[in-house]
């Protein structure tokens, strides 16, 4: 019987959410014809695919496990607590029945993955920014001898997934004391963050306007105050962009972590919640760690949503 | 040409003081044999031309002459591939476009997305470090003349072509530099505001005394407004001259028919060396006498067959009647009324002439009419090189 709940319930959210597309279809049809129609389609289609999962998340992350275990399934926590979030960062709670529940055997864990998540992502994203900078600067604006050579190799390097290259990187890293180190995992996530804010810098450097450049040259500016006075200035949206990207690769990057940080004090947040499954834990907590490590990219992705919109991504090449 | 360094000089440390550069004793500009080559395209060739301090030279030629090339070479925003470009006694070969002292309107109007209006105009100044209260006293008195004042607050996406060209002109007039190039400026104006901009332009170019080159692929708007026209085609210099040298004595079949309102008459005709006559049409349609200076003057230089004879609309004589001596017989065509005068093309015989008369004669479409013509107004050149060999120069 209780296996049945699961399904049952993404059924239902399946055909709520066929309805309110085809409700959206019938409006947007009388509005404006078959185009709009579609996008309003996909578009909810999109939003339910995305939002769903983070619901259930949040339901389970609100509610005590007794109520997460009772049948049929609550589609929101009709006993709401936070006691999870308390928990998993060490607190103790009173549970609906007034018994003591303890800390999460993994809020230690939560607590310095947190924080070196966020001291590897935020060194990361500052020294990406500073090198790939200028480097996008120059494969977008220059002309030269094996531009193209090396956005190819740029591109080339984003290829392939990380765990094709931690086996022989997790025995480096052992040979030059860089195993479970901090600054390890600073140094290999420049391999995931470079190539791609020089990606997409390139190509927004090289959609400028290029008498722009030269009216500042001609203005009085040398080739390097041109760069920081009109080039900078009017990127601002490409490198929030860029910044914020690279941000969220850093946050959530997972395959190095696990190989080459998992169990050491430079472990981040990502390899805790497979931790936590392994060990004796309950969905809530879990759904309240994933919440936990979902709201910094959120708050990013939503600073930068208007930028996001405002940004053409132009292919360099 | 004397003390042309120490100018420079003087204009340079000028500007690290933010101070206008002097307004006189500037030398002028001197291009030297200067080629451009783009990696497959020679789009500058041999070029040779001074431009003298002051003066308001229009470069004019049809698109992809080379003249932008020509004044971002000037500007350095492109090196000449050989050749020397001297502002004064001073090789600029190599001078970076920010130690130049120069200001430039672009064709394609390059302002910068991410600053308003006011601060558009007032970048370059603000880059050679001028007072905050000299930059607004002069971008306020700039985007008086030009008529944007009310627009000072706006970012640049807000404005619409024509006020974004004011803008660009505003922002090199406010800068007070020891060259102006203007590339194309009144380009999206709508002929109204053009023809007013023109008007606006010289009288500025008259009070600042700056050196201004002025690029534009339309006779009339260099004819309207320069000192002297240097007429480019396919990236050499064709001729330099005033503009009524330039319309008076073209130097040869290509500039005749560059220049001028209405596009010139141009008839292969035949001269008899021997009797001095002209077959101006085929068939025997037209046939004059030509005076003896000319007959001379074709004579000398070998002309005996097939001449190029140009004759401007404007030059043309349309009357009733049946042809008389040196006369042809046609049928006009069509009429365009342009207000003061009247456009007719006309059918002689196989041959279509265009002559432009007083509004005072009015004929119809179909009206048999004679032509002649006035031979202080006729050139002629040679079929081959195109070189006009009458008038002569200086006539
Ligand atoms: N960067 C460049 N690379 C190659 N060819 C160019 C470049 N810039 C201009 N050209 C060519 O040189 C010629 C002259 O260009 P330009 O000076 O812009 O002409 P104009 O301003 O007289 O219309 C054109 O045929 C143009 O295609
Ligand atoms: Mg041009």
């Amino acid at each position: 019987m209780n296996t049945w709940v699961g399904p049952i319930i993404v059924l239902a959210i399946v055909a709520v959410a066929v309805v309110l597309a085809v409700i959206a279809i019938n409006v947007a049809f009388r509005r404006a014809g078959a185009r709009r129609a579609l996008t309003y389609f996909f578009a909810a289609l999109l939003v339910v695919w995305t939002l769903v999962p983070i619901y259930w998340l949040l339901n389970m992350a609100l509610m005590y496990k007794t109520e997460l275990l009772s049948v049929p399934t609550h589609l929101y926590p009709h006993d709401l607590t936070t006691s999870n979030f308390v928990r998993i960062f060490g607190g103790s709670a009173t549970g609906p029945t007034g018994e003591e529940l303890l800390p999460v055997g993994q809020a230690p864990a939560i607590k310095r993955g947190l924080v070196n998540s966020t001291i590897v992502a935020l060194a990361v994203t500052a020294l990406t920014v500073l090198v790939a900078l200028p480097v996008s600067y120059a494969l977008g604006r220059l002309q030269f001898r094996g531009r193209s050579g090396m956005l190819f190799a740029i591109l080339l390097s984003r290829s392939y997934p990380p765990i094709a290259i931690v086996i022989p990187f997790s025995y480096l890293y052992i040979r030059w004391d860089l195993q479970g180190t901090l600054r390890g995992l600073i140094l290999i996530y420049f391999t995931l963050t470079i190539p791609l804010f020089v990606w997409v810098m390139t190509g927004f450097f090289s959609s400028l306007p290029r008498t722009v450049e030269a009216a500042a040259r001609v203005d009085g500016n040398t080739r390097w105050q041109t760069f920081y006075r009109v080039i900078l200035p009017m990127s601002w949206p490409g490198i929030a962009v860029a910044t914020a990207i690279s941000f969220m690769v850093c946050w959530n990057e997972f395959a190095f972590a696990q190989f080459l940080a998992a169990g050491s004090p430079a472990q981040t947040f990502p390899p805790v919640l497979p931790a936590m499954f392994f060990q004796i834990s309950m969905p809530t907590e879990m759904a309240a760690a994933s919440i936990v490590g979902i709201v910094p990219p959120a708050i990013l992705a939503y600073l930068f949503q208007r930028r996001i919109r405002s940004l053409n991504l132009v292919d360099p090449l | 040409m004397t003390g042309s360094v120490s100018t420079i000089a003087a204009a340079e440390t000028g500007r690290a003081r933010g101070a206008a550069p002097p307004a006189s004793g500037r030398a002028s500009i001197r291009l030297i044999d200067v080629h451009k080559r783009f990696e497959t395209f020679h789009a500058v060739r041999g070029l040779n031309l001074e431009i003298r301090d002051g003066e308001l030279l229009v470069l004019l030629g049809p698109s992809g002459c080379g003249k932008t090339t020509t004044l971002n070479m000037l500007a350095g925003l492109e090196q000449p591939t050989s050749g020397q470009i001297l502002f004064g006694d001073r090789l600029m070969n190599d001078v970076p476009p920010e130690e130049r002292d120069i200001a430039m309107v672009f064709q394609s109007i390059a302002l910068y997305p991410h600053l308003n209006v006011r601060d558009n105009i007032g970048f370059g100044l603000r880059s050679r470090k001028v007072p905050k209260e000299e930059i607004a006293r002069r971008v306020e008195e700039v985007s008086r003349t030009l008529d944007i004042a009310r627009l000072l607050d706006r970012k640049i996406h807000q404005l619409s072509g024509g006020q974004r060209q004011r803008v660009a002109i505003a922002k090199a007039l406010v800068r007070r530099p020891t060259l102006f190039l203007l590339d194309e400026p009144f380009s999206s104006l709508d002929a109204e505001l053009r023809r007013q901009m023109r008007g606006e332009l010289v009288r500025i170019h008259r009070e600042v005394e700056t050196t201004m080159v002025f690029v534009t692929h339309d006779q009339e708007e260099a004819m309207a407004i320069a000192d002297r026209i240097a007429v480019m085609n396919a990236g050499e210099m064709v001729q330099i001259g005033s503009p009524l040298d330039l319309y008076q004595t073209p130097k040869n079949r290509w500039v005749a028919r560059f220049i001028g309102a209405h596009p010139i008459n141009l008839l292969d005709a035949r001269f008899d060396a021997g009797s001095g006559t002209l077959a101006l049409l085929p068939d025997g349609r037209w046939t004059a006498t030509v005076p003896p200076e000319i007959a001379a003057a074709l004579r000398s230089n070998g002309a005996n067959g097939t001449v190029s004879v140009g004759i401007r609309p404007e030059h043309l004589t349309v009357e009733s009647g049946p042809p008389g001596n040196g006369q042809a017989g046609g049928e006009i065509y069509t009429r365009q009324i342009l207000g003061t005068e009247i456009l007719y093309e006309i059918d002689a015989g196989s041959t279509r002439l265009r002559a432009v008369t007083p509004t005072a004669r009015l004929f119809n479409p179909g009206d048999p009419v004679r032509i002649g013509l006035d031979w202080a107004n006729a050139f002629f050149f040679d079929p081959q090189t195109e070189a006009r060999l009458y008038p002569p120069d200086g006539r």
